[in-house]
């Protein structure tokens, strides 16, 4: 039997062009078509991209 | 009754200026190259009919001139010969940052962009003595660079990334309220509370200093500066026969303060001030001297 919850589809945030988040420890090298949730970019990123019309 | 002994002078012990106001001591220099009173007078002749020679002498002014070389740069010297009082700052133990500013443009130091920076807590030994400049290179990130190498091997060494003097090896993320560190520099940017958006091209300036015991620090030029003249007390050096000439100028007046850097060398410099009567004190200098005998 299926578990109902694995058959909801997470939504893909895709990266419109490369971006670098370096701050701190941390460091994202998003390319074009990257999956920013898939590439576990912290939320608190996000505003940056999408100032940056990555997202 | 015999000779008595010749009353030289040798060497130069210390130049000490004061207040003529408050006769308070403004501070004191001891590496000093030389202090030279020049006293030219003019010898005015008159000449007339035949003769070769004059008729008369008479004199005439008399420019009292003291030359001064050099080799420190007290605190006084900046106030007394570019009317400026050096800032005195206490120690630091942490280093401390002197504040961010806007120089191009008004993006990057702004609620929306970076709202402050400071010593990063725990990498108080990264902290390096340079000037630095932040640039925005998108709406959300910056670069930073230094103006000198001179102290990158202070606690965490670095290098510069590029002939531009870069340090950042790639542009710093600035989120908001967010503290970003510029790596191995001791120093952190703190993003302002609102969403960042810098302009590109934008900078700000900012500088640091390391652990330290003391810093000083003068703007020469500006508006607020205000010329006083001072008196100065110049001790020749104790001679070995216990002989002391000290010479007390009433009212010195100076301006300009030539500071060099040259290579292998400590800055040596010369400055021309010029004597003028004191008429409570009626005279322009008192020479005082001692044979002590203990």
């Amino acid at each position: 039997m299926t578990d109902k919850k694995d058959e909801v589809k997470k939504d893909n945030i895709v990266a419109k062009k490369d971006f670098l988040i370096v701050q701190n420890s941390e460091r994202y090298d998003i390319k074009e078509g990257d999956d920013i949730i898939e590439l576990k970019v912290p939320k608190k990123f996000y505003a940056n991209l999408k100032t940056e019309n990555i997202i | 009754m015999p000779l008595s002994q010749p009353k030289t002078i040798f060497g130069i012990h210390s130049v000490t200026p004061y207040n003529i106001t408050t006769r308070e001591f403004l501070g004191t220099t001891q590496v000093v190259g030389s202090c030279e009173l020049s006293s030219e007078g003019e010898l005015i002749p008159l000449n007339g009919g035949s003769s070769k020679y004059p008729w008369k002498v008479e004199r005439g002014l008399i420019t009292a001139e003291i030359s001064l070389t050099l080799k420190e740069y007290p605190n006084w010297i900046f106030e007394a010969l570019v009317g400026k009082a050096i800032t005195e700052n206490s120690a630091e133990s942490g280093g401390s940052v002197v504040a961010i500013a806007n120089a191009n443009g008004t993006s990057v130091v702004a609620s929306t962009g970076i709202a402050s920076v400071g010593v990063k807590s725990g990498d108080e030994t990264d902290v390096k003595f340079a000037g630095f400049v932040v640039k925005a290179v998108s709406a959300t990130t910056v670069d930073v660079y230094a103006s000198t190498n001179l102290d990158f091997a202070n606690g965490t060494d670095k290098t510069f990334e590029d002939d531009l003097l870069k340090i950042t090896a790639s542009p710093l993320t600035i989120t908001t309220s967010t503290a970003v560190e510029i790596p191995d520099f001791g120093v952190e940017l703190t993003g302002g509370a609102g969403t960042i958006a810098m302009t590109s091209g934008d900078t700000a300036v900012f500088s640091s200093r390391p652990i330290n015991t003391e810093s000083q620090e003068v703007v020469v030029g500006s508006s607020t500066e205000v010329f006083n003249d001072f008196g100065l007390i110049i001790t020749g050096q104790r001679a070995g026969d216990k002989f002391m000439t000290a010479l007390d100028c009433y009212k010195v007046a100076a301006a300009g303060l030539p500071i060099n850097f040259t290579e292998n060398a400590f800055s040596e410099y010369s400055v021309t001030a010029q004597l003028y009567r004191d008429t409570t004190r009626d005279g322009i200098y008192k020479m005082e001297r001692v044979q002590a005998t203990n």
